[in-house]
């Protein structure tokens, strides 16, 4: 029979998985509130972000109780590092995905008619599948995954970089549209920082797996 | 079975042996080791080098032979019978199966500390120079020396001297065990062997022979057993994981305790065993 302490450190994972569920979900429905401007979308999005909160203080918690009670070591013990740094970055996500909500009520229909979202939606899609897959690589402990995810973080870098430059340019030609255009270009900061916490989750999929540090080791780098 | 730190280790003195000319990592070496108690073989094959004023934990389940190797490094196990051996076991390149070699002079050379504190009912005092006046040394300015440095290696001088000549069962657990620390480092030995010394102890206790333990490897090469993980983790630079006889995953412990190499290390320090 399995000690009854492995199925706590098995809820604890459970909820870890149960919170990203959430907010990949949030992060999905932020962007369709942004390309349907609609309000009622991005208020639920607003609220569910309380859950998300909610989770993290309890995954923290547990772990941080798990760890007092039980001592775990090795992968007990990375996997209880990861849970907490993890629902950090998924906090993150949560905010982003919720700032993002916040913002639809600042765009005009003609910014959206006009097809001035550019890459915006393709950009999400990226960061969100990032997210996915770093998150399915924490739990199928798949490095490769991970790897892949680490990869792509550049892609999303240059699409961003691109709407800042594009957006600034309309700004100066429709003045009118100045806070849809600026709103636009702070939807496109929060995605690329919401690939960047996918990336974290990633990194820390690879440590959970072989207990090797790789962030700030220049992996981002190797792995083109 | 992991051979790949001993090659490291190796690699290491031969690349260090012009900035640490004097030190010698490797100081007992156990090879290709084989235990027979009568027809039933309870250690396999074992190869583990133990190096120099080091901590080196034993760990593994009940039964897996850590106290029968322990009892091995001083030749406890002569006073069994139907005892054999493969293999060897050498301090400082010397095997301590030379037919040459004397087992006292072997045993001089290795204090050792046993899960239940075994002090003779005979005054504090007389417990640290027994063996001193068995080897036929009275003069009492010497013994008084000698009780005074054991008792200060082992953090009990300051507890018992102005009680020495009262009787050592009169001594709590913690005290006791500490005493024969005292009583095991008298002869200034080089090695150290502990089996579970602290399972009877409190966390107070504990924590004394911990920092204990600590300090006294800068003189001595200390070996221990020990079921408490935790121990293990504070206490030790080296750990070795056994089972059923044989020597699973021997490494730096923070790297066993990290991240082990094998499943079986992993499961057993995580308490997933059985
Ligand atoms: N004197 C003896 N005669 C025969 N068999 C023995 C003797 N002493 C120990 N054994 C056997 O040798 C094996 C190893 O015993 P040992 O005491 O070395 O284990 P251990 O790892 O120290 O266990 P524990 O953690 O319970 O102290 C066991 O199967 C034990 O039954
Ligand atoms: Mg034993």
């Amino acid at each position: 029979m399995e000690p009854s302490y492995i199925r706590e450190l098995e809820a604890i994972r459970s909820k870890f998985v149960l919170m990203s569920e959430i907010v990949l979900e949030n992060a999905g429905s932020a962007i369709q509130a942004l390309q349907d401007l609609d309000l009622d979308l991005a208020q639920q999005v607003v609220d569910r972000d309380k859950d998300v909160d909610r989770l993290e203080n309890e995954i923290d918690a547990d772990s941080i109780r798990y760890m007092t009670l039980r001592q775990p070591v090795a992968s007990d013990m990375r996997l209880l590092t990861v849970c907490i740094k993890g629902t950090h970055d998924l906090e993150r996500v949560g905010d982003e995905a919720k700032a993002i909500a916040k913002r639809v009520k600042m765009i005009k229909k003609e910014t959206i008619a006009a097809a001035t979202l550019r890459c915006i939606p393709e950009m999400a899609e990226n960061a969100i599948g990032m997210l996915r897959d770093a998150v399915d690589a924490l739990e199928g402990q798949n490095t490769e995954k991970a790897m892949g995810v680490i990869r792509r973080d550049r892609e999303v870098d240059a699409m961003n970089r691109s709407n800042f430059e594009e957006y600034g340019q309309l700004m100066t030609q429709r003045a009118n549209e100045a806070q849809s255009l600026l709103a636009l270009i702070l939807v496109s900061k929060s995605i690329e920082r919401i690939a960047d916490h996918a990336t974290n989750i990633a990194e820390e999929a690879i440590f959970l797996v072989s207990g090797k540090e790789v962030r700030h080791s220049g992996i981002k780098s190797k792995v083109d | 079975m992991s051979h790949t730190f001993q090659q490291k280790e190796f690699k290491a003195t031969e690349s260090g042996a012009n900035a640490m000319p004097s030190s010698q990592p490797d100081f007992i070496k156990i090879r290709d080791f084989d235990f027979f108690y009568g027809d039933s073989q309870v250690l396999f094959d074992l190869n583990l080098d133990i190096p120099k004023q080091k901590v080196t934990a034993f760990i593994g389940p009940s039964g897996c032979g850590k106290s029968t190797l322990l009892r091995n490094i001083n030749r406890m196990n002569d006073l069994i019978d139907g005892i054999r051996h493969n293999g060897d076991i050498t301090i400082d390149d010397y095997s301590i199966f030379d037919p040459l070699l004397e087992v006292i002079s072997l045993r001089k050379r290795i204090g050792m500390v046993f899960q239940k504190s075994n002090p003779f009912p005979k005054s504090i005092y007389e417990n640290i120079v027994y063996s001193l006046r068995v080897a036929g040394r009275s003069k009492k300015s010497e013994l008084d020396e000698v009780v005074e440095r054991s008792l200060r290696g082992a953090a009990l001088w300051e507890e018992v001297k102005d009680r020495l000549s009262e009787s050592a069962f009169g001594l709590s657990g913690g005290q006791m065990q500490r005493l024969c620390i005292a009583r095991a480092i008298a002869n200034r030995p080089e090695i150290l062997l502990m089996d579970e010394p602290c399972s009877a102890l409190d966390p107070i206790a504990t924590g004394k022979i911990e920092e204990l333990i600590h300090r006294l490897k800068e003189e001595y090469t200390i070996v221990i057993v020990t079921h408490n993980m935790q121990q293990a983790a504070r206490v030790s630079d080296r750990t070795a994981f056994f089972y059923l006889g044989k020597l699973i995953e021997y490494d730096e412990t923070q790297k066993i305790f990290m991240n082990p190499g094998q499943k079986q290390t992993e499961d057993y320090v995580s308490g997933r065993f059985g």
